[in-house]
C-alpha cells in the first residue's frame, strides 16, 4: 500500500518536472513581454505596454509577419496542392514500386532541406534570379515538405473508398469534377492537417530564409528575430520577448480554427 | 413483363474476356444478351466474376477481349459516363459528405441540370422510396435500408438505360433484406427498366429475377428463367447450387430402360443411352414412405433438420446419404432399422413417384461422356402448375398419368388447401428441354454450353401461373400466358416418371394444385397462400 503510493507520488513528480520544463518557457513568453525590466527568468511581471510600442517602432517588425504569413502561407498552398495531387495519383494508379519511392522521397527530404544541400541550393537559387524573392523561399521550403505531406495524404487517400470516384464516374463525372465534389471534400481534414504543419514549419523556418533573403523588407519574422540585439550582441530581451509573442499568436490563432472547423488527424478515414 | 428473347436487347456482351493483371481469368468468354425491362440476375458463389461481369459492364474494367453493346451502340470504347447506366454499388457508395437530397440530385447536378429543378426531382423520386422525411440527413444518420434506398433514388434519378446493381442486398440484415427484395422487385416492375443484379443468393436470384445467368470461376454456367434453372439444372454445379436445401445427387446407371440408384429401380423419365449418370432429385419432391418399395430407396433415417413448417430427414442408405423435406409432423421416427425393413420405420424415400409438386425432381442425367440429356423423356408429363393456388381443380398429376395433359380430371381428392406437398414426386429425367419450360426434372448434360433462352418461357414462377407445361413434349401448351401471381412455393407436379407404384401411401395425394389446365389459368392474381399447412400426410 505505501509502495504503491510512493510509486504514484514518484510518478506524479517525474510528470510535474517534465511539464515545468515545458511549461517555463511558455510562462516566460506570457509574463515577459509585459514586464518593464525582463530578464532570462520568469517572474511576476512590473505591468507595462511599452514594449509593445517599442516593438511597433521597429521597420521590420510588423513587415516581416506580413512576409511570414506570405511564405507560409504560400509553401503551404502549393504543397497542399501539390501532395494532393500526387498523393491521389499515388493512391489510386499501380505505380512499380510506389512504396519504395515514397520511403526514398522521405528520406531524401531531410537531405534537401537540411544544410548538407544549402550550399548547391544557394547557387542554384543565384541562378535562377530567385534570391531575395519570396518565390526562392516558397520553392525551396515546399520541396522540402512534400515528401512528408504525401505520404500522409496518401494514407488518407488510400482509406476512401473508390467506390465513391467510380460512382461519380459512372455518373458521368470528369476527373477534375471527381476531384472537386468527391475526393476533396473527404480527404479535408488531411488537407487542413497538412497546411496548418506545412506553415507551421516555414514559420517556425530559419537557415533558407535566412540564406535566401539578403533584404531586410523580404525578411520573415524567424529572421527578424534573429536582429533583436544590441550592437554589443546582448539580446534585447523586452523586444525579443515581445515580437515572440506577436509573432505566434497567428499560428496559434490558425491551430485552433482549423481544429475547430476540420479537426486534425494524420490518418485517413472518412468522417462525415 | 418482357419476355427474354423478343424484346430489343439492351445489353449484349459478346466473347468478353477479363484477365486481371495477376493472371486471374475474371472473365472467360461470356456471350449474353440482356432484354428490355429484364430484371437479370447473375448469380454465382463468391469470386467467381460476378462483379467484375457487373463493372466490364458499366466500363469500370476494361475486357481484355470481346464486345459490350449498349442499347444498340458498341459502348466497349466509352468511359463510364457515357453508357448510360446507373450502377448501385455493394457498399452503396453515397457520398459522406452530402445529405439525401444532394445525393441524389448528383447525377443531375454532373448533367448541368439547374439547382432548383434537381432539387425538386430528387424530392419527387425521395418522396416515390419513401424517403421524404430524411431528405436533410447525412448518410451516417441512416440505417442500412435506408442507405440502399438512397443508393436506388440516386440511380433512379439519372433515368439510365440499365440499372447494375451489385449485391443490393447483402449488407442488409436478414429481415430487411426480404423487405427490400419486395421492395425492389416491386420497383423494378414499375420503372421496367432493365436491371442487371449481382447476388450470391440463389433464393434472391430465384425470387427477384425474369432470368438468371449462373456463373462458376467467369463463366457461364447456364442462362435460364428462374423456373427452369430449378427444375432443370444444366450442371451438378447448378443443381447443387440452386435451391435451399441441397439437391440429392445420386450416381446411377441406366440400364434397358431402367435407372438404378441407390438400391432402387426405376423408370428412365428419358431415353438416355446405357451407362452412369448422375441421377438428381430435390429434397421436397421426394416423399417417405414406411415400407419398402421397388421404386424407393431404403434406408434408415438418421438426422431430422426443421425447417420450421417442415423438416428434412435424412436417410442413410447403404451407399449414401439421401433427403427429404416431409411436412412438419410426418416426420419418420429416428434411427428405424436399417434396411429396408418393411416395418414401419424406416422409411424408404420414393422419388418418383407421385408427383409431389411442382418441381419435381430434378435430374439429372450426365452421362458421363457428353450425353447431353436432352432427350425428350418419352413420358409426357402431366403439366404441373407451379405456384400453388389453392385452386379447386386438382390437378391429377400423380403418378400415373403423365401423359394427359392437366385434366381437370378430379383426381385425388385435393384437399382444399394444401398445395403442394403431398405426393411424392418423380424425378424426371430430363426434359426435353425444348419445350418445356420448367420442367420438374432437369437434365444437364454434363456441361452443356449456356443454352439461349427458351423461347417459350414461363415467366419466372413467380408470376406465372403458367399453363402447366412442364413436362415433356406433349404438352402443346405453348406460351403460358403468364397469370397468376403466385403465392409461395411453386408446386406443381410433374410427375415425370410415372410413377409406377400406386400411390404409396403418401403419395397419393396429388397436390392440388392449381388448376393447372393448360390454359392460361385464370387465377387472379392474389395470392392465395397456400393454406398453412395441409394435408394430413398419410
Ligand atoms: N482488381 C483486381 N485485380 C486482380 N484480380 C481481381 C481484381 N478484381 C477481382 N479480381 C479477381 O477476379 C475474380 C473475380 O472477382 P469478382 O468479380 O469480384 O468476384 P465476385 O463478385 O463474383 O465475388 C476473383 O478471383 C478476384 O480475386
Ligand atoms: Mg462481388
Amino acid at each position: 500500500m505505501i509502495r504503491h503510493t510512493l510509486g504514484r507520488l514518484a510518478t506524479t513528480v517525474v510528470i510535474a518536472a517534465v511539464l515545468a520544463l515545458f511549461a517555463l518557457p511558455m510562462l516566460w513568453l506570457a509574463s515577459a513581454p509585459f514586464d518593464d525590466t525582463p530578464a532570462i527568468t520568469t517572474s511576476i511581471p512590473d505591468f507595462t505596454l511599452r514594449n509593445f510600442a517599442a516593438i511597433l517602432d521597429n521597420p521590420y517588425a510588423l513587415g516581416s509577419i506580413r512576409n511570414s504569413l506570405i511564405q507560409g502561407g504560400g509553401a503551404a498552398a502549393l504543397v497542399v496542392v501539390l501532395a494532393a495531387l500526387a498523393a491521389y495519383a499515388l493512391s489510386r494508379v499501380r505505380v512499380p514500386g510506389r512504396d519504395a519511392l515514397l520511403y526514398l522521397l522521405l528520406l531524401l527530404s531531410s537531405v534537401v532541406t537540411g544544410t548538407a544541400a544549402m550550399v548547391p541550393i544557394f547557387e542554384l537559387a543565384t541562378r535562377l534570379g530567385l534570391i531575395d524573392t519570396h518565390l526562392g523561399v516558397i520553392l525551396v521550403v515546399s520541396g522540402g515538405l512534400l515528401p512528408a505531406a504525401i505520404f500522409i495524404l496518401k494514407d488518407f487517400m488510400d482509406d476512401t473508398p473508390t467506390s465513391y470516384e467510380e460512382s461519380a464516374r459512372v455518373f458521368g463525372a470528369t476527373p477534375l469534377q471527381i476531384l472537386r465534389h468527391i475526393v476533396i471534400p473527404l480527404v479535408r481534414p488531411g488537407l487542413a492537417t497538412i497546411a496548418v504543419w506545412a506553415l507551421a514549419s516555414v514559420w517556425g523556418g530559419f537557415l533558407f530564409q535566412f540564406i535566401l533573403l539578403r533584404d531586410p523588407e523580404k525578411a520573415p519574422g524567424s529572421v527578424i528575430l534573429y536582429t533583436l540585439y544590441t550592437e554589443g550582441g546582448a539580446p534585447k530581451l523586452d523586444l525579443i520577448s515581445t515580437f515572440s509573442l506577436l509573432y505566434s499568436l497567428p499560428v496559434v490563432a490558425m491551430y485552433l480554427f482549423v481544429s475547430k472547423r476540420y479537426g486534425f488527424r494524420f490518418h485517413g478515414g472518412i468522417k462525415t | 413483363m418482357t419476355r427474354p428473347g423478343k424484346e430489343k436487347p439492351v445489353i449484349t456482351l459478346h466473347a468478353l474476356t477479363k484477365t486481371f493483371p495477376g493472371g486471374v481469368h475474371a472473365l472467360d468468354d461470356i456471350h449474353l444478351t440482356i432484354a428490355d425491362g429484364e430484371f437479370f440476375a447473375l448469380l454465382g458463389p463468391s469470386g467467381c466474376g460476378k462483379t467484375t461481369l457487373l463493372r466490364t459492364i458499366a466500363g469500370l474494367e476494361t475486357p481484355t477481349r470481346g464486345t459490350v453493346h449498349i442499347d444498340g451502340r458498341d459502348a466497349t470504347p466509352l468511359p463510364p459516363g457515357q453508357r448510360d447506366v446507373a450502377m448501385v454499388f455493394q457498399d452503396y457508395a453515397i457520398f459522406p459528405h452530402m445529405d439525401v437530397t444532394t445525393n441524389i440530385a448528383y447525377p443531375l447536378r454532373i448533367k448541368k441540370v439547374p439547382r432548383a429543378e434537381r432539387t425538386a426531382k430528387a424530392a419527387d423520386v425521395a418522396a416515390r422510396l419513401s424517403l421524404t422525411d430524411l431528405l436533410h440527413r447525412r448518410p451516417a444518420e441512416l440505417s442500412g435500408g435506408q442507405q440502399q434506398r438512397v443508393a436506388l433514388a440516386r440511380a433512379i434519378a439519372c433515368h439510365p438505360t440499365a440499372f447494375l446493381f451489385d449485391e443490393p442486398l447483402s449488407n442488409l440484415d436478414a429481415r430487411l433484406r426480404l423487405e427490400a427484395r419486395t421492395f425492389l422487385k416491386r420497383l423494378q416492375r414499375e420503372l421496367a427498366v432493365t436491371t442487371v443484379f449481382v447476388t450470391h443468393d440463389q433464393a434472391e436470384a430465384l425470387a427477384l429475377a425474369d432470368r438468371i445467368a449462373v456463373m462458376s470461376a467467369g463463366r457461364m454456367i447456364q442462362v435460364a428463367t428462374p423456373a427452369e434453372i430449378f427444375h432443370r439444372p444444366a450442371t451438378t454445379f447448378v443443381a447443387s447450387f440452386i435451391g435451399s436445401t441441397p439437391m440429392n445427387l445420386l450416381p446411377a446407371r441406366a440400364t434397358d430402360a431402367a435407372l438404378h440408384v441407390a438400391g432402387a429401380t426405376l423408370p428412365l423419365p428419358a431415353p438416355v443411352q446405357d451407362g452412369h449418370l448422375t441421377y438428381g432429385v430435390r429434397p421436397e419432391y421426394m416423399t417417405l414412405s414406411p415400407t419398402e418399395r421397388p421404386d424407393a430407396f431404403p434406408g434408415t433415417v438418421s438426422v431430422h433438420e426443421n425447417l420450421g413448417t417442415h423438416t428434412l430427414v435424412t436417410l442413410e442408405t447403404p451407399a449414401t446419404l439421401i433427403q427429404a423435406v416431409v411436412p412438419e409432423g410426418d416426420e419418420p421416427p429416428l434411427g428405424t432399422p436399417p434396411g429396408p425393413s418393411p416395418a414401419a420405420p424406416s422409411s424408404t424415400a420414393t422419388t418418383p413417384s407421385s408427383p409431389r409438386s411442382e418441381t419435381a425432381a430434378i435430374l439429372g442425367l450426365w452421362p458421363p461422356g457428353t450425353g447431353s440429356c436432352t432427350s425428350t423423356s418419352t413420358s409426357s408429363s402431366p403439366p404441373s402448375n407451379s405456384c400453388a393456388t389453392p385452386n379447386s381443380a386438382a390437378d391429377p398429376s400423380s403418378s400415373a398419368a403423365p401423359a394427359t395433359p392437366p385434366s381437370p380430371a378430379p383426381s385425388p381428392p385435393p384437399p382444399p388447401t394444401k398445395p403442394a406437398n403431398t405426393a411424392s414426386t418423380p424425378a424426371c429425367p430430363c426434359a426435353p428441354r425444348s419445350d418445356a419450360a420448367p420442367t420438374p426434372s432437369s437434365c444437364p448434360a454434363t456441361r452443356p454450353p449456356t443454352k439461349p433462352p427458351q423461347p417459350a418461357s414461363w415467366p419466372s414462377c413467380a408470376n406465372s401461373p403458367s399453363t402447366s407445361k412442364y413436362g415433356a413434349g406433349t404438352k402443346p401448351s405453348s406460351a403460358p400466358p403468364p397469370t397468376t401471381p403466385k403465392p409461395s412455393p411453386p408446386t406443381s407436379s410433374t410427375p415425370y416418371a410415372p410413377a409406377p407404384t400406386s400411390t404409396a401411401p403418401s403419395a397419393s395425394a396429388t397436390t392440388n394444385t392449381r388448376p393447372n389446365s393448360p390454359q392460361p389459368s385464370p387465377n387472379p392474381p392474389g395470392y392465395t397462400a397456400s393454406p398453412p399447412r395441409p394435408g394430413p400426410p398419410p
